[in-house]
């Protein structure tokens, strides 16, 4: 970091219909630093990012780049200037290669027509500055996510980006390609290009920030030098309330076998998994991206199919198993994308609540108005979920929300056996704990529960016993009292573990 | 160093005309059939019949391609049928009224420009899906057909306009000319040019790409309005071909030219496809019709076998992609 | 959709399917208000029963087509399997058989071709568009096998009585109408198969994760859609008291165009056959009052077409409207 400025925004409003989303942020960039920005979702930092790479244009305040003030007109205004952003969703074309995607826009000619040539020459050597082994020619379509994001780096830097914006860059990657990114960041920093970078995982705070900023409410909080800060102060600054129970969690001997699944095999994601979960308990699953936790979950649910193994619900053995069967079993499964799985978009909370127990309230086929409505008033109540109507639409809900709808769904089925995979991705911290309180509660009353998480404090503060998986297997199994965020992670890359 | 992901990447591209290193099934039924025909029928595997297909073929070749431009943008267009019929009634209409045939031949090229330029407005602009404008055009184009020729076929014998359709360059015939130079333009213009790398982006990741700074609504109303012209193009040599223009001649094209393009291996998704394949595609279905006329299958059964082997190929096809995924 | 506060109350929310019924509704008031101002003859009970006789055909049609796109699907094959089945039954009747079998028969016969579609779809995984296209294409080549390219004609009083006959002055096709829509929207509205229907439609995957066997609920729907297009058949034939290889051809746009005007989506889960019955009055009340008007028929294919599109920008207009005063 050398002290100059590449970004000074001052006094940064926008405004949506309804929603203050950013209200007089100041915020500045410093060349070759790693600014972290933080909030609840919600909380501005998205605004502001898409502000600062032209993609809104805000209705008050000034933005100064070296120096110069300007104002973007659209993002392509922005890349002019040298403002390159990453998106969560990248901007690639899977069918063309990665040459094209990285002149995007800005295609070399050659007597008028495309420069294959310089294309792949430049490419090339882009690529090679980055330390990246990728050939210029493949279809992005071949590529792994983590490859994709190197051509998504390379592209901003092909137009000349000093100002990098990266929108939860690690939220799809394993450790491995992490590392290789945070290798990759620094080698940016060494040119003097400064990083904006949103994350949610506190952790990456000290492990690759310069200077955090907290957002909350459309409001910056503060900014603070991160070797100056702890993760606590932060919270805090986030949530604007000490939140005590962070994990409120009533730990009870356990029931009887509820889910035992032996050696499942499927394809190369699953290579002999086995587990068991018992009534009254919470049974944290741990793993790296890309370990097969997912997998196994939609295996186990009858979801995907699976060549070997064997999964027992309440000591019966289940042949053949698909969501119809399992949910008739008593299984519930609160899948990790909750839009694309989890709900009906285009449905009403009520429909959406009473969509898994259409047989168990209807037996009759014939769906009573008066029952469904006594029934998802109750889940409402119950689970404190905050809309106007119980036919208003899924998709106008806020993301705890929706995520307390897709629960409510498996309450409604009196499953006794619920698998949650990353229950409280992307929700803010109090919508969490309510979460959390729920999940408790459901133990208490005896039901198992099998919970994917990345979140490793969630994994710590939640368990009773803790699974890990690697590489389509579950490698360990650790106790309440010797679970520890390095003994997880150590098992979780293959490292050895002293016992 | 990244040995978390295989690397394909290494699978050389050699060139993107059909991708050899996979030969789409489609070929290997166009093989096939051609085998069969041959065998079955001694009038086939002449260089006469051969001839004779690649012209049956040409005008769907035309339609196909502007078929394939289209659905490689993950949009689709129902009205090339309406608008091949409404372009060889304009043209003509210009040559009745006396105007050369230049002239006419622009008329009724313009004629699908225009259309393709209101449908592509109606889905840029509009936000219409494609579906929904098409077929809103689709209507709108048929009708106006039948306004103008008050319902009746309308003629033409100006020579010039007949060799169009009728005459050779040297032994192959003028439509297929047409068609061949339309194929040979329009790889240039997907492989060579920046519109046909949009048209592959717009299809691809079309929010991606327009955050990337890429105008795609002006490209995607260009492939529209390109659709159009080409759909033109074949009513004017259909018109040609029949010395009249018939009001309800397209009916159905756009059908045949979106199976062909199917058949090829272009994807309704993701801008995935090759006009190598579309071609393949049009071959499969002309090789098809002619084969079971030699055969002398009456033409009462026509329309169910060549449903059958359509359907049969597509469904083939499917699988053994749906195959591959899960590997 | 940024929400930095989240509304949990917004006095008067809109919602979407209210709307959506709503404006088609006043779209279909207006229409009638006009119209009955412009000509002397439009609110007779003559004419107005002509309305109802004429919609009538086209609703029991769409209402198979409503139920399959609301699964986000389409069945391009109702034309042809009305022709199809249709003249199976035609061919019993002229061969003796007693009334009530060759209906059957008939409806049989539908039946399972929509379901052959349902499979397509549902366990081959063909996309809805493909599956039915070839659908399409081999139930009209072989109603044209069928057939023998001669039109079947003359058929009993008892028979005939289903497209010309009264019930207490009320034409038969109208309440053949009713006799199939109100169990349908009772279906679609009042029951499990009919919330699963619509989750399905919405978002696949969720309603396969929440337990709802899609595959089942996909062929259903098919299967539905087939009969009800081989009932209209039935009504067709009797009406015309012929049976010819050409007849649904042109059927299929229309009712589309009925579902899509009634303000179904094509990407599913919305919509339903409320709208399907409003959408194929307001079409009918078009070309009724076209004629009434003394417009030249041939206009009313362009008309149809601007329809569909207006019907279109006038749900994207609201669904917008909605979506930010929801947000």
């Amino acid at each position: 970091m050398d002290g100059r400025l590449l970004i000074e925004a001052r006094g940064i409003t926008k405004t949506f219909p309804g929603v203050r989303a950013l209200d007089g942020v100041d915020f500045d960039l410093q060349a070759g630093e790693t600014h972290i920005l933080l909030g609840e979702n919600g909380a501005g930092k998205s605004t502001l990012m898409k502000v600062l790479a032209g993609a809104y244009q805000p209705d008050a305040g000034t933005i100064a780049l070296n120096g110069r003030t300007v104002r973007m007109a659209n993002p392509r205004h922005a890349q002019k200037l040298g403002v390159g952003i990453i998106y969560q969703e990248f901007n690639l074309v899977p069918y063309m290669n990665v040459a094209q995607n990285i002149f995007q826009g800005r295609f070399p000619h050659r007597w008028g027509f495309l420069d294959h040539a310089t294309m792949h020459a430049e490419s090339r050597k882009l690529l090679d500055s980055l330390n990246m082994d990728i050939d210029p020619r493949a279809k992005v379509v071949n590529l792994g996510v983590a490859q994709q994001q190197m051509v998504e780096v390379a592209k901003a830097l092909s137009v000349q980006s000093r100002i990098l914006i990266m929108d939860e860059p690690t939220a799809a990657l394993t450790d491995r390609e992490i590392e290789q990114l945070f290798a990759t960041i620094y080698r940016l920093k060494q040119q003097g290009i400064g990083i904006i970078y949103i994350s949610h995982r506190l952790q990456e705070v000290h492990q690759i920030g310069d200077r955090v900023t907290v957002f909350r409410d459309g409001r910056l909080i503060g900014t603070r030098a991160v070797s100056q800060v702890t993760l606590d102060e932060l919270i805090g600054m986030m949530v604007g309330r000490t939140i005590s129970h962070m994990f409120p969690r009533d730990y009870q001997p356990r029931g009887p076998e509820a889910l035992r699944v032996e050696g499942v095999v499927s394809g190369t994601r699953l290579r002999g998994a086995s587990l068991t979960v018992h009534g009254g308990e919470i049974v944290g699953l741990a793993g790296l991206v890309g370990a097969g936790r997912t997998e196994l979950a939609r295996a186990i649910f009858g979801a995907d199919p699976y060549q070997q193994g064997q999964v027992w619900v309440f000591g019966q053995p289940v042949k053949a198993a698909n969501p119809d069967k399992m949910v008739k079993l008593g299984m519930g499964l609160l899948p990790e994308d909750r839009k694309a799985h989890g709900l009906a978009m285009l449905l009403s909370l009520s429909e959406n609540i009473v969509l898994a127990s259409l047989q168990r309230l209807f037996p009759r086929r014939f769906v009573d108005a008066g029952t469904e409505r006594e029934v998802v008033a109750r889940y409402i109540s119950d689970l404190r979920i905050a809309t106007p109507s119980p036919k208003r639409l899924v998709q106008f809900l806020s993301g705890g929300t929706q995520q307390k709808v897709v629960l409510a769904k498996w309450l409604c089925t009196h499953s006794k056996i619920f698998i949650f995979d990353e229950p409280t991705r992307g929700i803010d911290v109090g919508a969490k704990a309510e979460i959390h309180g729920f999940m408790n509660e459901l133990v208490k009353q005896g039901a198992a529960v099998l919970m994917i998480s990345s979140d490793l404090p969630e994994i710590l503060g939640m368990s009773d016993r803790v699974y890990v998986m690697r590489q389509g297997r579950v490698v360990a199994e650790v106790p309440r009292d010797k679970a520890t965020q390095e003994r997880i992670v150590a098992y979780a890359m293959g490292h050895e573990v002293e016992p | 160093m990244s040995d978390v992901t295989p690397q394909p990447a290494d699978r050389k591209e050699r060139g993107p005309l059909v991708a050899w290193g996979r030969m789409p099934p489609v070929a290997w039924v166009v093989l096939l059939l051609i085998a069969f025909f041959g065998v079955t029928a001694p009038g086939f595997f002449t260089a006469g019949n051969f001839l004779n297909i690649m012209l049956q073929g040409s005008v769907l070749l035309i339609m196909s391609i502007a078929a394939t431009l289209v659905i490689l943008t993950e949009g689709i267009d129902l009205s090339l049928g309406s608008v091949l019929t409404l372009a060889g009634v304009t043209a003509v209409l210009a040559l009745q009224a006396g105007l050369s045939v230049p002239t006419a031949l622009l008329v009724g090229v313009l004629t699908g420009v225009a259309c393709g330029a209101v449908t592509g407005l109606l889905i840029t602009a509009g936000k219409l899906p494609p579906f929904i404008a098409t077929l809103g055009m689709m209507g709108i184009a048929a009708g106006l057909a039948l306004v103008l020729t008050r319902q009746g076929a309308i003629y033409s014998d100006v020579p010039a306009f007949v060799f169009l359709g009728g005459g050779t360059l040297g032994f192959i015939p003028m439509p297929t000319v047409i068609a061949a130079l339309v194929f040979l333009l329009g790889w240039i213009a997907l492989y060579q040019t920046d519109f046909g790398r949009y048209i592959i982006s717009i299809g691809g990741n079309e929010t991606g790409t327009r955050l990337s700074g890429v105008n795609t609504a002006w490209w995607k109303l260009l492939t529209y309005v390109v659709a159009g012209a080409l759909a033109a193009l074949g009513g004017v040599i259909m018109a040609a071909r029949l010395r009249a223009a018939d009001p309800i001649v397209g009916n159905g094209w756009e059908f045949d030219a979106i199976a062909a393009t199917i058949l090829g291996g272009t994807s309704f998704e993701k801008g995935n496809g090759t006009l190598g394949g579309t071609v393949l595609g049009v071959l499969l279905i002309s090789v098809l019709r002619n084969g079971l006329n030699v055969i002398g299958v009456g033409a009462m059964w026509q329309p169910a076998l060549i449903g059958l082997v359509i359907i049969a190929a597509i469904v083939f096809d499917v699988m053994l992609k749906q195959r591959e995924v899960i590997r | 959709m940024t929400t930095a506060t989240v509304a949990t109350s917004c006095g008067w929310h809109l919602d979407p399917r209210i709307l959506y019924t709503g404006s088609r509704l006043l779209v279909l008031g207006l229409l009638c208000a006009v119209l009955t101002i412009a000509s002397p003859v439009f609110l007779t009970t003559t004419n107005v029963l002509n309305i109802l006789r004429v919609a009538s055909l086209l609703v029991i049609l769409a209402i198979g087509q409503t139920v399959v796109i609301l699964t986000a699907g389409i069945d391009l094959s109702i034309g042809s399997v009305l022709t199809f089945s249709s003249a199976i039954a035609a061919l019993a009747l002229k061969a003796g058989i007693p009334l009530p079998l060759a209906v059957a028969a008939g409806l049989v016969v539908g039946a399972a071709l929509g379901f052959l579609n349902g499979l397509m779809v549902a366990i081959v995984k063909l996309p809805p568009f493909i599956a039915t296209y070839g659908m399409m294409w081999v139930a009209a080549g072989f109603a044209v096998v069928l057939l023998k390219g001669h039109v079947v004609y003359g058929f009993d009083e008892d028979f005939r009585f289903l497209g010309v006959g009264n019930v207490m002055g009320v034409p038969m096709p109208i309440v053949l109408m009713v006799a199939m829509w109100v169990p349908s929207y009772l279906l679609l509205r009042h029951t499990t198969f009919g919330r699963s229907l619509y989750a399905v439609g919405a978002n696949q995957e969720a309603a396969r994760l929440s337990g709802i066997k899609k595959d089942q609920i996909l062929m259903l729907a098919y299967t539905l859609s087939g009969l009800l297009a081989a009932a209209a058949g039935l009504v067709f034939v009797a009406r015309l008291n012929a049976s010819e290889a050409g007849m649904g051809a042109n059927l299929l746009l229309p009712a589309i165009a009925a579902v899509v005007i009634g303000g179904t989506s094509l990407f599913g889960g919305e919509g339903g056959i409320v709208g399907t019955l409003i959408g194929a009055l307001i079409m009918t009340i078009v070309q009724n009052g076209m004629n009434l008007l003394g417009i030249e028929s041939v206009w009313q294919g362009v008309v149809l077409g601007a329809l569909i599109i207006v019907a279109v920008l006038v749900d994207q207009w609201a669904r917008k409207a909605s979506a930010s005063e929801n947000a």
